[in-house]
C-alpha cells in the first residue's frame, strides 16, 4: 500500500467539473458596472513610418468615450531586459508588422468600438521590409530598428572545451541543416481582459495571463504608480503554453483608456487576432555539426543557429540561450561551441512556447544522431543508451545533474514497443511493397525543472487553514491549464491527512496573493511547490501542538490522516481533524492557524555572456518512441504509436500527467506533421483554425503510453520534478527519425507535409539522396 | 468579429422567400444552416442589408423517394442525409460524400442545398476585412488582380463542397424556384466555372429539392476525399465516381468521374469516363487514371502545389474507381 492518501493516486482535477460545464469564468465571460468595450486598430503594412493619425471622426462618433494612440504612452518602452525593451505599448513612430496595434477605442458597445477604429486614419510611409532572417543580417537590409545593426537583436556565442581538436580526432563528422518553422501556442482562450483605473493611480486588472505578475510589474512601470496599487486578478486561463506571459497591446490599452474615460474597459480579441499578429515559436535555422568516435560516442558538436526574432525583442535572448545550453543535455558532450543571432523581421514576434526554444535545437541534434547511427551502423538505441547521462554528471557548460533517469526511460519505452523485433518486422513488411511504409523510431531529452534564469525567481504560498477544518491556499503561483490548482491542493491535503475537497486553491489576485515570477519553465510543482510545503508544515506545526496538549501526547507522535489526528500507535487517542481545528481557535488566548512560506532555489544564476551554469533546481529525462505510417501515395504521414517515457522525479496524478504527455504529443505532433504559420510578405495566410491546421482529436495516434520513472529528486517537492514542457522537447523528433526509418529519407525541413513526403518519395526512387535539403 | 447588421426576415413559405429575394433585389440573401454565411458574413466578403432565413420553410424539409428516383429538400440537414435509412440504401455515394463534410458541427448546422451553393475558396478571398486591407482587392473581392495566379485574367478561387461532386456522379438535377416559377436542371450547370461567381443561381431564385435518379443494378460508386486532418478541412482533392456494369464483373455501360477542389468548380473528366465504357474495369482503370490527371490542371496552391494535386488526382481516381468496382460486385 502507498504511503500517501492522495499523491500518486489517479483523482480528477479539482477544476475540471466547472471546465467542462462551461461554469468556469474566463476573462471574456466577466463584466464590471460601466464597463466600456475595446477594440485595437491594427497596421495593414508590415513595415511602416507613422506620419500623422487622425483619431477626430473615431471621437465624434457617437457611443465612443475615448480614443488612444502610441504618444498616449509618453515613450513607455517594455521587455525582458533593460536593454532589450524595444516594444511599445502602441505603435508611436513605426510599425514592424502586419497587425502591430498603432491605435485604440473604448465605446459603449463593440459594435461602435468596431465602427469607431475604421474611422481613424493614419498616414504611413511604408518602408522596404525583410522576411527572411538571413536577408535582415546583410548589411544593407533595412533596418527594423533604427539604432540596431544588421537587425540582431540578439546573440549568444558559447564555447566549451576545444571542438576543433574534438573533430580533428573524430572518426567520423558530419554536418547538416535543418530548420524549424513558425507554429503557434495553440491555446483556444484567445486574449482578454478588464481594466479599471480609478483615481489617484489604482489598477484593477482582469486578464487572461499565465503569469499575472508580469502586467502587475509592466502596469505599474507604465503608468507610474507603485506596485500595492496594481491589483491583478487571474481569471481561470484557457492555456497558455509561452504565450500569455507578456504584457500586450490590450493590456495597456484597457487601462489607458480606463484612466481616460474613468470607465473600466474590457479588450477581447479573437482568434484571427491571435493567429495573424500574436506570439508563436522561434522559427530556427540550424548548422549542426557533430564528431563522433567509430563505436557512436559523441566528442562535439558546433551549433550555429539563426533565429527568426519577428518584430519586437520580447524573452527571444533566453529563447536562443536555452537553445544553446540544452545541447549538453541528455548527452554527454564534452566539446560545445555555439553561436546564435536572434534576427528582427516584419513579423509576429516570436518568444517562449513549451519547450523554450530547446525542442528546435534537440529535432536539428536528435535526429543527426540517427543520421551519425545510420553512418555507423549503429542501432538507434544502442547509440542513446551510450551517450545517455547519468546521475551525479556535470556538464561541459556546468549543469549538475542530480536524479536522471535517462536510460530507464530509453529501456522501458523500447520494451514496450519490442524496440527491435518490431523494427525487424516493419522492415519485412515495407520489403513486401503495398500502400504504407511503417517505421519506429525515438528520442530523447532533458530539460528544466524550474527555471532559473534572470531576475525574481523566488516562489511563495500563503496557507490558511479555517475553523472547520478546510484549507484555503493562496499561492503567487498559476494555473494556465495545467493542473496546478490540483496538484497544490493535493499536497496541501497530503500533509494535512484531509480530502482534496476540504482544499480550496485560489487564484492570483496580487493584493493578497504572494508575488510570484510565473508559470513558465516548468516552474510550478518544483517551485512553488517547496514553498506550500513550507507554509502547510507551519500549519501543521501549530495544529501538532494544540493536537499534543488535547490528546496528551509529544508532539512528535501525532500524526493526521483520514480528516483525524492521531497519537501514533495508539488508536483510542484521536480527534477529528474538525474540531482540532476549532479548539486550536479556541485554545489559549486563541490562535489564528496560518503559514507562510517561500522557495528561492539554491542555484547562481548562468552566466548570459558564457552560457555557463545551471538554469534549475533539477532536470528531467524522457524518452519518446514513435511508429508512423508513410501513404507511399499521397506522401500522407500519419502517427499510429507515441509512447512517452519520462523521468518525473515523483508521480503526483497518473491523470494529470497522462494529459500532460498526451498535450505535448499534440503539439509536438502538430509541428511536426501539420502547422505552419504561412507568411507571405509578412501577412499570414492562414489566420483561422479552418487553415491552420492544427490537428484535431481525430488525428491522434490510437496509442498513447505514459512511462512514469520515478527517481526522487533530493529537491523536488516529494521528490517531483516537471512532467510537461519537457516531455514535448522530443516529440518532434521522434516522429522524424520514425519517417526517416520508414522511408529512409531524413527530412530537415519542417513540418513535413504530405507534398514534401511525396516529392522525396519519387526523387528517392529516382536516385536522389537520402536526405531532404532544407528549404524555407 | 462580430456580424454586421442586417435584417431577418423569415418566410414561411418558397413563394414568399421569392417575393422577398425579388423586393430587396441585389441587398438579401438567403440562409440555411449559415455554416458558409455567417462567416463570410463576419468577414464581410458579403454585405447584406436583409438576410432571408428559409428555415421557416417547411416543405424544404424531407426526404421523397418514387420509383425510379428520390427528391430531398434542399433543407435536409448533412447529418440527417448522411444517417438516412433511405439514403443509405439507395444513394450511397451522398451519404459517403456528406459524412466528410466539415466535422459533426457543420453537419448538424450545414444544410444540402447549403453545400451545393458553397461558395468557392481562397487564401485571398476567406479572410477578414482588416486581413484584406493589407493589399489591394483581388477580382474576387472586387479588384482587378489574382494574387495565386498573378498573370490570370480570371479569379481562381476552389469549389470544394463534397457533395456536388458524388450528386454530379449520381446524375442528379435540381428544382429551383424563382420569380418565373420553377424548373428543374441538371446540377452539373449549377457550377459556371467563373471562381468570381461560382453558382448559376440567379439572386431571386433558391433551390428547393434535389432530385436524384436511382442507380441502375450492378452500380457502384465512391467518394475519395484527401484531406490533412480527419475532420474539419475542405478537401485538397476529391474524387467522386459513379459507375454501372451489364453485369457484375462485366463491361462498364456508364460511368461519370466527377474531379473536387482542383478548379472553381466540380469538373467531371469526360475522357476517363468515355475509356471505361464497354470495357472490363480492371483493365481500364490506370488509364482512366492517368486520363483524370492528364486533363487535371490545378492552379491554386492552398493545400498543396499544382503538381502535387495533379498527382492527388490520379491517386484518387484510382482509389475511387477500385471502391466502386468492388461495390458494384457487391452489389449482386
Amino acid at each position: 500500500m502507498s504511503e500517501f492518501a492522495i499523491l500518486g493516486k489517479p483523482t480528477p482535477r479539482v477544476d475540471g467539473i466547472p471546465k467542462v460545464t462551461g461554469k468556469a469564468q474566463y476573462a471574456a465571460d466577466l463584466s464590471v458596472a460601466g464597463m466600456l468595450y475595446g477594440e485595437v486598430l491594427r497596421s495593414p503594412y508590415p513595415h511602416a513610418r507613422i506620419l500623422s493619425i487622425d483619431t477626430s471622426r473615431a471621437e465624434r462618433l457617437p457611443g465612443v468615450r475615448g480614443v488612444i494612440t502610441g504618444k498616449d504612452f509618453n515613450g513607455f518602452r517594455h521587455g525582458f531586459m533593460a536593454h532589450t525593451r524595444d516594444e511599445s505599448p502602441l505603435a508611436p513612430d513605426k510599425v514592424r508588422f502586419i497587425g502591430d496595434e498603432v491605435a485604440a477605442v473604448a465605446a459603449i458597445d463593440p459594435d461602435i468600438a468596431h465602427e469607431a477604429v475604421e474611422l481613424i486614419r493614419v498616414e504611413y510611409e511604408q518602408l522596404p521590409a525583410v522576411f527572411d532572417p538571413e536577408e535582415a543580417m546583410q548589411e544593407g537590409a533595412p533596418a527594423i530598428h533604427d539604432h540596431v545593426q544588421r537587425n540582431i537583436s540578439a546573440e549568444m556565442h558559447f564555447n566549451f572545451g576545444d571542438v576543433e581538436a574534438a573533430f580533428a580526432r573524430a572518426d567520423h563528422v558530419r554536418e547538416d541543416r535543418f530548420y524549424s518553422q513558425s507554429v503557434l501556442h495553440g491555446f483556444l482562450e484567445p486574449h482578454a481582459c478588464i481594466a479599471q483605473y480609478e483615481e489617484p493611480g489604482k489598477i484593477t486588472f482582469w486578464g487572461s495571463k499565465q503569469s499575472p505578475y508580469f502586467p502587475y510589474r509592466n502596469l505599474a512601470s507604465a503608468f507610474k504608480v507603485p506596485l500595492s496599487n496594481v491589483r491583478v486578478i487571474q481569471p481561470v486561463v484557457g492555456g497558455g503554453f509561452g504565450g500569455k506571459n507578456d504584457t500586450f497591446a490590450l493590456d495597456y490599452a484597457a487601462v489607458m483608456l480606463s484612466k481616460k474615460t474613468g470607465h473600466p474597459v474590457k479588450f477581447v480579441y479573437d482568434i484571427e487576432d491571435v493567429l495573424m499578429a500574436g506570439r508563436r515559436r522561434h522559427p530556427m535555422i540550424i548548422y549542426m555539426k557533430t564528431g563522433v568516435k567509430k563505436d557512436g560516442t559523441l566528442l562535439a558538436t558546433e551549433c550555429r543557429v539563426i533565429a527568426d526574432g519577428g518584430a519586437y525583442t520580447a524573452v527571444g535572448p533566453m529563447t536562443i540561450y536555452l537553445a544553446g545550453a540544452f545541447l549538453t543535455l541528455p548527452y554527454k558532450l564534452p566539446n560545445l561551441k555555439y553561436d546564435a543571432w536572434r534576427v528582427y523581421t516584419n513579423k509576429p514576434v516570436s518568444v517562449a512556447q513549451r519547450g523554450h526554444g530547446v525542442p528546435q535545437t534537440r529535432f536539428a541534434a536528435d535526429c543527426q544522431l540517427d543520421l551519425i547511427a545510420k553512418d555507423l551502423g549503429l542501432d538507434p538505441v544502442e547509440i542513446r543508451l551510450k551517450n545517455a547521462i547519468e546521475p551525479g554528471h556535470v556538464t561541459v557548460n556546468k549543469i549538475h545533474i542530480s536524479s536522471c533517469g535517462l536510460k530507464e526511460t530509453i529501456n522501458r519505452s523500447t520494451e514496450f514497443v519490442n524496440w527491435k523485433e518490431r523494427k525487424q518486422e516493419l522492415a519485412k513488411e515495407r520489403e513486401k511493397g503495398g500502400r504504407y511504409l511503417r517505421g519506429i523510431g525515438l528520442a530523447c531529452n532533458g530539460f528544466m525543472s524550474g527555471a532559473r534564469l534572470h531576475g525574481h525567481t523566488a516562489c511563495a504560498v500563503v496557507v490558511k487553514v479555517h475553523e472547520d477544518g478546510t484549507v484555503s491556499v493562496l499561492p503567487g503561483a498559476t494555473d494556465s491549464g495545467q493542473g496546478a490548482e490540483t496538484v497544490l491542493a493535493t499536497m496541501a491535503a497530503e500533509v494535512l491527512g484531509i480530502t482534496l475537497e476540504d482544499v480550496h486553491v485560489s487564484r492570483v489576485d496580487s493584493f493578497l496573493t504572494p508575488v510570484d515570477p510565473g508559470s513558465y519553465g516548468s516552474r510550478v510543482t518544483s517551485t512553488a511547490g517547496p514553498a506550500l510545503l513550507i507554509a502547510v508544515g507551519k500549519c501543521r506545526t501549530q495544529l501538532a501542538e494544540v493536537a499534543a496538549k488535547l490528546l496528551d501526547a509529544p508532539v512528535a507522535e501525532i500524526e493526521f490522516r483520514e480528516r483525524k489526528a492521531f497519537v501514533k500507535g495508539d488508536p483510542t487517542k484521536q480527534m477529528p481533524f474538525g474540531k482540532l481545528c476549532r479548539l486550536a481557535y479556541q485554545y489559549g488566548s486563541g490562535q489564528v492557524i496560518i503559514g507562510e512560506g517561500y522557495f528561492g532555489q539554491n542555484v547562481a544564476l548562468p552566466n548570459w555572456d558564457t552560457g555557463e551554469g545551471d538554469v534549475a533546481n533539477a532536470y528531467t529525462f524522457g524518452t519518446q518512441v514513435a511508429e508512423v505510417e508513410v501513404d507511399r501515395e499521397t506522401g500522407q504521414v500519419k502517427l499510429k504509436k507515441m509512447i512517452v517515457a519520462h523521468d518525473l522525479g515523483k508521480m503526483f496524478n497518473p491523470l494529470i500527467v497522462e494529459g500532460q504527455h498526451d498535450g505535448s504529443i499534440y503539439g509536438g505532433m502538430g509541428q511536426a506533421l501539420y502547422e505552419e504559420c504561412l507568411n507571405e510578405d509578412g501577412l499570414t495566410l492562414n489566420p483561422s483554425i479552418l487553415d491552420y491546421k492544427m490537428p484535431t482529436a481525430l488525428d491522434m495516434p490510437g496509442v498513447m503510453e505514459s512511462i512514469n520513472i520515478e527517481t526522487n529528486d533530493p529537491l523536488g517537492p516529494f521528490g517531483a520534478k516537471e512532467s510537461a514542457e519537457g516531455t514535448q522537447v522530443s516529440t518532434v523528433p521522434a516522429i522524424v527519425n520514425a519517417i526517416y526509418d520508414a522511408t529512409g529519407i531524413m527530412f530537415t525541413d519542417l513540418p513535413i507535409t504530405p507534398e514534401k513526403v511525396l516529392r522525396a518519395l519519387e526523387q528517392k526512387e529516382q536516385g536522389g539522396g537520402p536526405i531532404v535539403p532544407a528549404s524555407i | 468579429m462580430y456580424l454586421p447588421q442586417f435584417k431577418y426576415l423569415k418566410p414561411g413559405t418558397v413563394a414568399e422567400a421569392v417575393a422577398m429575394l425579388s423586393e430587396y433585389q441585389g441587398g438579401a440573401g438567403v440562409i440555411a444552416g449559415g455554416s458558409d454565411l455567417i462567416v463570410k458574413l463576419k468577414h464581410q466578403i458579403v454585405n447584406l442589408r436583409y438576410v432571408v432565413d428559409l428555415k421557416g420553410i417547411s416543405n424544404l424539409y424531407g426526404i421523397v423517394s418514387r420509383a425510379d428516383e428520390m427528391e430531398i429538400g434542399a433543407l435536409t440537414k448533412l447529418s440527417a442525409i448522411e444517417s438516412s435509412p433511405e439514403i443509405l440504401n439507395k444513394a450511397l455515394l451522398l451519404a459517403q460524400a456528406a459524412s466528410v463534410v466539415g466535422g459533426p458541427q457543420h453537419r448538424s448546422m450545414g444544410t444540402l442545398g447549403g453545400n451545393l451553393c458553397l461558395d468557392t475558396r481562397c487564401y485571398y478571398f476567406n479572410q477578414s476585412k482588416r486581413w484584406r486591407q493589407s493589399r489591394p482587392p483581388c477580382y474576387k473581392t472586387g479588384g482587378d488582380r489574382c494574387y495565386v495566379a498573378a498573370k490570370s485574367p480570371m479569379c481562381h478561387a476552389v469549389y470544394s463542397g463534397d457533395t456536388a461532386p458524388a450528386l454530379i456522379a449520381l446524375g442528379a438535377r435540381v428544382r429551383i424556384v424563382g420569380p418565373e416559377g420553377e424548373r428543374e436542371q441538371e446540377l452539373e450547370l449549377l457550377y459556371s466555372g467563373n471562381g468570381k461567381r461560382p453558382i448559376n443561381l440567379d439572386a431571386q431564385s433558391i433551390i428547393t429539392s434535389v432530385i436524384i435518379p436511382i442507380s441502375p443494378p450492378y452500380a457502384g460508386h465512391a467518394y475519395e476525399k484527401y484531406r490533412l486532418r480527419e475532420a474539419v478541412d475542405f478537401p485538397v482533392v476529391g474524387a467522386a465516381v459513379a459507375l454501372s456494369f451489364e453485369q457484375p464483373g462485366g463491361v462498364c455501360t456508364r460511368a461519370r468521374i466527377v474531379l473536387n477542389a482542383v478548379g472553381t468548380a466540380p469538373s467531371r473528366v469526360e475522357e476517363a469516363e468515355k475509356s471505361l465504357l464497354g470495357r472490363k474495369l480492371e483493365e481500364a482503370l490506370e488509364e482512366a487514371a492517368e486520363l483524370a490527371y492528364q486533363s487535371a490542371r490545378p492552379i491554386h496552391r492552398m493545400g498543396g502545389s499544382p503538381y502535387y494535386k495533379k498527382k492527388l488526382v490520379k491517386v484518387l481516381t484510382r482509389r475511387a474507381l477500385e471502391k466502386a468496382g468492388s461495390m458494384a460486385i457487391g452489389n449482386v
